[in-house]
């Protein structure tokens, strides 16, 4: 199996805090931009919970305006990115992470999701890092994401 | 004729303009003179919403790290 077809088949999640570094083109924005390119490239499977949709919308929303959060849920379709919707499994899925671990509850879904689909959590939050129940593509101080 | 309308967004953006007083032919016919090709052209494009919340004076992932720590701290005061 080549590096390519490996990387393909191991999903990558996007949480609340790449998609906001991106839209906000802070720190990591370079990084999740590589992955978007590479999801609709190469096939690169990323997947985003709408609990994390959801956390994106609401800090548009209050920290910047309405209209944009607005913006960025009428563009989220055309992301090459599939949303989840979990389902009662996916539900109590988080909430186990939630009870057992110091995470928000919006990460616990994500990570909850990444333990789903087998793959990491791309993001540049701490707690999901720290409580190491799935691996950690690391936004916050390196330059690029690990392949 | 009957027109069997199979896609239930689609169903729902005709009617929701016919409530806006639009005819549905007129709104049939808007839709034949631009083809979908063209249409796709006015979609968004993923590749515009990248930095589409910058130029704020606060970081917004700094922002989002407040607001998790203050969910955190609100939990494990309640346990």
């Amino acid at each position: 199996m080549t590096k390519r077809e490996s990387e393909a088949g191991k999903p990558k999640i996007i949480d609340s805090w790449a998609m906001i570094a991106w839209a906000a083109e802070e720190p990591g924005a370079s990084a999740v931009q590589d992955l978007f390119e590479r999801a609709e490239s190469d096939g690169l499977q990323l997947f985003m919970s709408v609990l994390n949709v959801g956390a994106t919308f609401y800090i548009l929303a209050k920290r910047r305006n309405a209209a944009l959060a607005e913006q960025f849920l009428n563009s989220l379709p055309s992301l090459p990115i599939r949303i989840d919707v979990p389902d009662q499994d996916g539900v109590m899925a988080a909430a186990r992470v939630k009870a057992s671990h110091t995470v928000a509850y919006g990460d616990s879904f994500a990570i909850a999701l990444a333990q789903a689909k087998g793959g990491s959590v791309v993001t540049g939050d701490d707690e999901i890092r720290r409580c190491a129940l799935v691996p950690a593509d690391w936004l916050g101080d390196q330059p690029s994401v690990s392949a | 004729m009957t027109i069997e309308i199979r896609k239930p967004e689609l169903e729902a953006l005709i009617l929701e303009q016919m409530r806006h007083g639009q005819d549905v032919e007129d709104i049939l016919m808007r839709a034949f003179q631009h083809p979908s090709s063209e249409r796709a052209d006015k979609r968004p494009d993923w590749r515009s919403m990248r930095g589409m919340a910058r130029g704020g004076q606060e970081s917004l992932t700094q922002a989002l790290m407040k607001e998790r720590a203050a969910e955190n701290a609100h939990d494990e005061t309640r346990v």
